[in-house]
């Protein structure tokens, strides 16, 4: 299955421009999904260095803005990202959420299915458990009953750079 | 009645209750009732007149208790008169539920120009859907539309949006969520 929203940020390109960008450089992307084509999507997005080195990225795709309202948006799901401070295992994350264990474990997939949280390694412990991190780190975003604008912070440093040929999603 | 008291009434009146004992709320229910012939929600939507029935109950213990509540529901931005910080959870679930949802943002850009009363508002919705009341319904009681009319019947009532913007801005842990309130709803008829 593809990871949609990962594959919508282009998280190598994106890694990529961090790596050229100097601070205090913009730089627009035109991202397009190399999926069949009724899969295709073309994403755009502005990603910008500040001078601290932290980098922001600018939506532009209008449908992506509107996931990630929608997924802020459902208490359940906000609890459980905003519950990731660090790789995270599955069954430790749905306790620290302190809801029904059905719902959060229902909304824990979910978001994996949409590529908002990543499984990211295993636990270094005798019993590899898989530990899983989220997408975005920093977001802001305004909704008005006519505009949408949003910005966030990927976070590419806790995320692993996948192997070539390897699949990311589990 | 302004846009700001219309938002904030529902959580108000649940948080109140954690600061002040039922037999006083029981005591500026019936102040409220006597004096104006009103319910403790009408008069949040009407805060100078909540505000004078609690500290006449309370004497100036009542000014804290309020400053006390809205302290927990909300935090008013030094830098504009019109931005609050949401701080309540209910209120934040609400703002965002119906920002995310499809028909209740339609709602609430219809009603965002001038207030209109309900029939207007649904007709120019969508005329063929059924659920267009039980979503102007939910926004009534969530406080997303407000009327300056406080009277009961709904006789052409006219309503508009409290708010203009919603802002939301995390951070790791820290999720925060910001409302401009919407002028007009505060302009005179």
């Amino acid at each position: 299955m593809p990871n949609q929203f990962s594959q919508l940020l282009c998280l190598e390109t994106i890694r990529n421009a961090n790596d050229c960008l100097e601070p205090g450089q913009r730089r627009m992307l035109a991202c397009e999904n190399k999926q069949p084509p009724r899969l295709s999507i073309r994403s755009a997005l502005t990603i910008s260095k500040e001078h601290d080195h932290t980098l922001w990225i600018e939506l532009y795709e209008h449908n992506l803005a509107e996931k990630i309202i929608d997924i802020y948006s459902d208490p359940v799901k906000r609890k459980l990202l905003l519950h990731i401070d660090r790789p995270i295992a599955k069954d430790k994350l749905l306790k620290r959420c302190e809801t029904s264990l059905s719902s959060a474990y229902r909304k824990f997939n979910e978001l994996l299915q949409d590529g908002f949280i990543l499984p990211v390694g295993y636990t270094k412990t005798e019993k590899r458990v898989r530990v899983f991190d989220k997408v975005i780190s920093k977001a802001e975003f305004s909704v008005s009953t006519k505009v949408s604008q949003i910005r966030l912070q990927v976070n590419l440093s806790r995320l692993p750079k996948p192997n070539l040929g390897e699949s990311i999603y589990p | 009645m302004t846009a700001m008291e219309t938002l904030l009434a529902t959580p108000i009146e649940r948080t109140f209750a954690n600061f002040v004992d039922d037999n006083d709320i029981t005591r500026i229910k019936d102040d409220l009732f006597e004096q104006y012939h009103m319910t403790l929600a009408s008069s949040l939507k009407d805060f100078e007149k909540f505000e004078y029935a609690t500290e006449k109950i309370l004497g100036d213990e009542g000014a804290t208790k309020i400053q006390e509540t809205m302290d927990e529901i909300c935090h008013l931005e030094p830098q504009s008169k019109h931005k609050i910080e949401i701080k309540d959870e209910s209120l934040k679930n609400a703002i965002l539920h119906s920002y995310d949802d499809i028909l209740k943002r339609c709602i609430l850009d219809v009603a965002f120009d001038y207030p209109l009363t309900l029939w207007e508002i649904a007709s120019r919705v969508r005329p063929d859907n059924f659920s267009v009341s039980e979503n102007i319904a939910y926004l009534i009681s969530h406080g997303l539309l407000a009327t300056r009319d406080l009277e009961d019947s709904e006789h052409n009532k006219r309503y508009c949006s409290t708010i203009d913007e919603v802002s939301v801005k995390i951070d790791e842990g820290d999720f925060r969520v910001f409302v401009t309130i919407n002028d007009i709803s505060d302009e005179s008829p």
